[in-house]
């Protein structure tokens, strides 16, 4: 279930945006948290099985260990892939302006 | 000192959701869960508590140490590995959160375990293929199949034989029931955690039938044990020495050698006997040496009333040794149900079935077997068979 272009799943795109920072597992849930204000609450299985294919497929890389803990960073591709799905939401929300009125 | 107190786990390990709900209402009851294994798990007696359990799947058996930290650092606490499942637990007070949030993620892990328990089913279902032969090889291969499971007891053949496909069947079933959980995850389910569980399956049930079952028949050493008796106007065997007396001759070790009872599920008693005679001075006609008569009886009385007749058959082909079902001639009777004889110069066997008596006499002399015959109808006339 590696991914390949096309809309992401929001676990995906959540740690992504919250990795432009780089970070240790168990803050990440915590900005994720923050980021979403709330919305979005990711368990430490998820997060791991999340951060773990993300790794394989070169979205994050490990920057290093703080104490026994990984340190994730987004890497170049991963940036990428985060601006191309921004803009696909964007675009999402631009075709959606009518709805306002509904 | 800790008191631990085992339990049998009797909730398949795919049953995520039930185990968990167990372990809590163990804790509940003041025993902590100490550590889990294949078929047991270990308690500690303790205060009684309220506590979460989660059981995270990994991909391969190993937790990896991140992983650990993550679900630690959330507020879970590891309590023990079997295999690719790990327990852990929380009280409630302490409100962790969900290990996982997303079943999707949750699904890639629980798939290698259906993909791994897929190859079990397979390799099982493999092995059972190769024994298939052992199983045709008995009924086509053995003198008398139906001698040995019915008269002998000897059930083990088919016993085994249920056993593996029992299990085979099971760990299909299994394997069915885990990618049904797949595929509930895949599609974004959760798993549904405290639900009410049945630990004691009627599949358990099944099991303890057949474990029974294995030991009434080979282990139970009362179910076919013999046993030596001495002789007595009761049983219904023929004695040597009612052909024998009359005759002028001197005989030495005249005795009935050897007389044993046996008994199986559906055949009892079973009566074996051997008896012979040594004449100290008459030769046999031809002159190849001294005169010795033997006389052998096999009697078998069916608990059952049905299959008699083939009983009756089995009893002959399996004590035919060399010789063919044709060498048996059928002889008529007004008194007995079914009567063949073989014959030839000194050796004679006469099998009678008279209701669910079998009696197959075996003789060694100058007698013939139509006085052998009488001397049967009259024994089993004078027990009122």
């Amino acid at each position: 279930m590696s991914y390949s272009g096309g809309p992401m799943t929001e676990a995906m795109y959540y740690v992504l945006l919250a990795l432009t920072k780089p970070n240790h597992g168990y803050q990440l849930m915590q900005s994720i948290q923050q980021i979403s204000n709330g919305r979005v609450e990711m368990g430490p299985g998820t997060l791991y099985g999340v951060l773990t294919r993300m790794e394989k497929d070169g979205f994050i890389r490990i920057a290093g260990n703080d104490g026994r803990r990984k340190i994730y960073e987004i890497t170049a591709h991963g940036r990428l892939a985060l601006k191309q799905e921004y803009a696909r939401l964007c675009a999402m929300i631009e075709d959606s302006n009518g709805l306002e009125g509904l | 000192m800790a008191k631990y107190t085992y339990k049998l786990n009797l909730i398949e390990f795919w049953r995520v959701g039930e185990l968990e709900s167990w372990y809590s209402d163990m804790a509940k009851k003041g025993y902590e869960l100490v550590s889990v294994g294949n078929s047991f798990s270990k308690f500690k007696k303790v205060n009684p508590q309220q506590l979460k359990y989660r059981i995270e799947i990994t991909k391969s058996d190993e937790l990896d140490e991140e992983q650990l930290h993550l679900i630690e650092d959330s507020g879970w606490d590891y309590v023990s590995s079997e295999k690719q499942f790990h327990v852990f637990s929380s009280p409630i007070e302490r409100q962790a959160p969900e290990i996982h949030s997303d079943p999707t993620i949750q699904a890639e892990a629980f798939n290698m375990f259906a993909i791994k328990m897929k190859r079990q089913a397979i390799a099982a279902s493999s092995i059972a293929i190769f024994m298939l032969p052992i199983y045709i090889a008995f009924f086509i291969f053995n003198e008398s199949p139906l001698y040995e499971l019915i008269i002998q007891n000897n059930l083990s053949m088919v016993i085994s034989f249920l056993v593996i496909i029992f299990l085979i069947g099971y760990s299909w079933h299994n394997v069915y029931k885990i990618f049904q959980v797949n595929k509930k995850l895949q599609s974004g389910q959760q798993i549904v955690h405290d639900v009410p569980f049945k630990r004691f399956k009627p599949i358990f049930l099944i099991v303890l039938f057949l474990l029974l079952a294995v030991y009434a028949s080979i282990l139970n050493p009362g179910n076919f044990r013999t046993t030596h008796i001495n002789y007595d106007e009761t049983l219904p065997i023929i004695r040597l020495d009612k052909f024998e007396q009359d005759k002028t001759l001197t005989y030495v070790n005249g005795l009935i050698n050897d007389i044993e009872i046996k008994k199986s599920l559906f055949v009892a008693p079973q009566i074996d006997s051997s008896e012979s005679l040594r004449s100290t001075s008459v030769q046999y006609e031809d002159g190849s040496g001294l005169y010795e008569p033997g006389l052998w009886n096999k009697y078998y009385y069916l608990k059952i009333p049905i299959l008699e007749e083939v009983l009756f058959e089995a009893v002959i082909e399996k004590h035919s040794y060399e010789k063919l079902q044709s060498d048996y001639k059928l002889v008529e009777s007004k008194y007995f149900d079914r009567v063949k004889i073989y014959e030839d110069e000194y050796y004679r066997e006469v099998i009678v079935l008279k209701g669910r008596h079998i009696l197959k006499v075996s003789y060694f002399g100058m007698e013939s077997t139509v006085t052998i015959l009488a001397t049967i109808e009259e024994k089993f006339k004078q027990l009122g068979y």
